[in-house]
C-alpha cells in the first residue's frame, strides 16, 4: 500500500487511511433541516408546471404568434395600396388628373360640351 | 406502472435501478417518487454544496434548484450513467456557476460575519457527548479551520476532495462528474491532499501527540 503524500502515477488508487483523512472527518457534512424535503416538493410543483399546462402554454404561444404575424402582414399589405401621402406626390396626382382632364377634352368635335355650353 | 420497492439496504447497483424506476415514477407526475429521491440524497446534495460555498444559505437555496432541475429533466431522462453520478454533474453545474458569478459580482454579506470565538456556524454540528467545554471550544475551533482549509482549494480539487472524503465516490465517478480523466482526477486529489496537509499541519501534529500519548 502506497502512503498518502506519495504522487498518484499509477491508476492504483493510493491508500487514504491517513491521519489528514481522519482529520476531514472530524468536521461532519452538514445536514438539512427538517423542512428541506417539503419545500424542495413545493418549489418544484410551483416551477414546473404539469404535462397538460405547457401543451396549453405550448398553444398559447402559439395562437399569439400565429394572429401577431397575420396582423403584421395585413398592415403590411394596407402600407402598400395606400393612397400617395407625401406633399411631392399629392401635387404629381394632380397634374396627372389635370392633364388627364385636358386630355379628354376633344376641341375639334362639335359634341364637345366645352363649346355646346352657351355660358362661355 | 409497477411501483418500485423502497428497501433502504440495498446494494449500489439495486439502488441505482431503484433511483432510475423513481425517475421514470417522477416523469409521469408521481409527487411520492419525487419526495423519496429528495430525501435519499438531500444530505449527500445540500452537505457537498454547503462544504463547497462554505454558505449554508446559499446552500439551501442551490440544492433545492438541484431537485428541480431533476424534476424537470425527468423527462427526458436517458439512464445512460449511473444515476447517483447524473445527479452530481448537475450539483458541479451549479455551484461551479455560483462560483463564477460570485467571482464576477461583490457580495455584500446580509449579515455581518461570524466571530471566529462564538458559537457553532452551520457548518459545524460538534457532538458535545463526554467532552468539555474546553475540548468542545477546540473541536469547533478544528472544524472550523478544516472548512476553511477546504474552502480556501481551487474549486475542481474542493469538490473532488469533498466527493471522495465525504460521499465516498470513486475516482472513476469523480472523473465522470468533472469530465476529466481518472489520472487527473487522482492528481486532483493529490494536490488537495498536499495543500490542506501544510494548512492543517498544527492539527495533524497534535493529533500525532494525542495518538502517542494513548499509546
Amino acid at each position: 500500500m502506497k502512503n498518502g503524500s506519495d504522487h498518484p502515477d499509477s491508476l492504483e488508487p493510493f491508500d487514504e487511511s491517513d491521519s489528514l483523512w481522519r482529520l476531514l472527518g472530524e468536521s461532519r457534512r452538514p445536514e438539512p433541516d427538517g423542512w428541506f424535503t417539503a419545500r424542495t416538493v413545493a418549489r418544484c410543483r410551483h416551477e414546473s408546471p404539469a404535462v397538460g399546462h405547457s401543451i396549453f402554454r405550448f398553444w398559447r404561444w402559439a395562437c399569439g404568434g400565429s394572429f401577431g404575424v397575420g396582423l403584421a402582414v395585413i398592415l403590411a399589405m394596407t402600407q402598400l395600396h395606400m393612397v400617395p401621402t407625401t406633399a411631392a406626390e399629392q401635387k404629381q396626382k394632380n397634374v396627372q388628373e389635370a392633364f388627364a382632364y385636358v386630355a379628354s377634352l376633344d376641341s375639334d368635335s362639335d359634341t364637345s360640351s366645352t363649346w355646346q355650353d352657351s355660358s362661355l | 406502472m409497477k411501483e418500485p420497492t423502497r428497501d433502504p439496504d440495498r446494494p449500489a447497483a439495486d439502488s441505482d435501478a431503484h433511483d432510475k424506476a423513481l425517475m421514470i415514477l417522477i416523469a409521469v407526475g408521481d409527487e411520492t417518487a419525487l419526495r423519496e429521491l429528495i430525501e435519499k440524497y438531500q444530505g449527500a446534495v445540500y452537505g457537498t454544496i454547503a462544504k463547497m460555498l462554505g454558505d449554508p444559505v446559499e446552500a439551501q437555496d442551490l440544492a433545492q434548484l438541484v431537485f428541480v432541475r431533476v424534476y424537470r429533466a425527468a423527462r427526458s431522462y436517458r439512464a445512460t450513467a449511473q444515476f447517483k453520478t447524473w445527479l452530481f454533474t448537475i450539483v458541479r453545474n451549479l455551484v461551479f456557476n455560483e462560483h463564477r458569478r460570485r467571482s464576477r459580482a461583490v457580495l455584500i454579506p446580509l449579515h455581518p460575519p461570524e466571530d471566529d470565538s462564538a458559537g457553532p456556524s452551520g457548518l459545524d454540528l460538534p457532538d458535545p457527548a463526554g467532552k468539555t467545554p474546553g475540548e468542545n471550544v477546540l473541536d469547533q475551533e478544528m472544524m472550523r479551520e478544516i472548512d476553511r482549509a477546504i474552502f480556501a482549494l481551487p474549486e475542481q480539487q474542493r469538490l473532488a476532495i469533498v466527493l471522495r472524503r465525504y460521499d465516498e465516490f470513486s475516482y472513476e465517478q469523480i472523473a465522470e462528474i468533472l469530465k476529466t480523466s481518472v489520472p487527473a482526477t487522482k492528481s486532483l486529489i493529490f494536490r488537495a491532499r498536499e495543500t490542506l496537509r501544510v494548512a492543517l499541519r498544527d492539527y495533524l501534529e497534535t493529533e500525532k501527540e494525542r495518538n502517542l500519548r494513548r499509546k
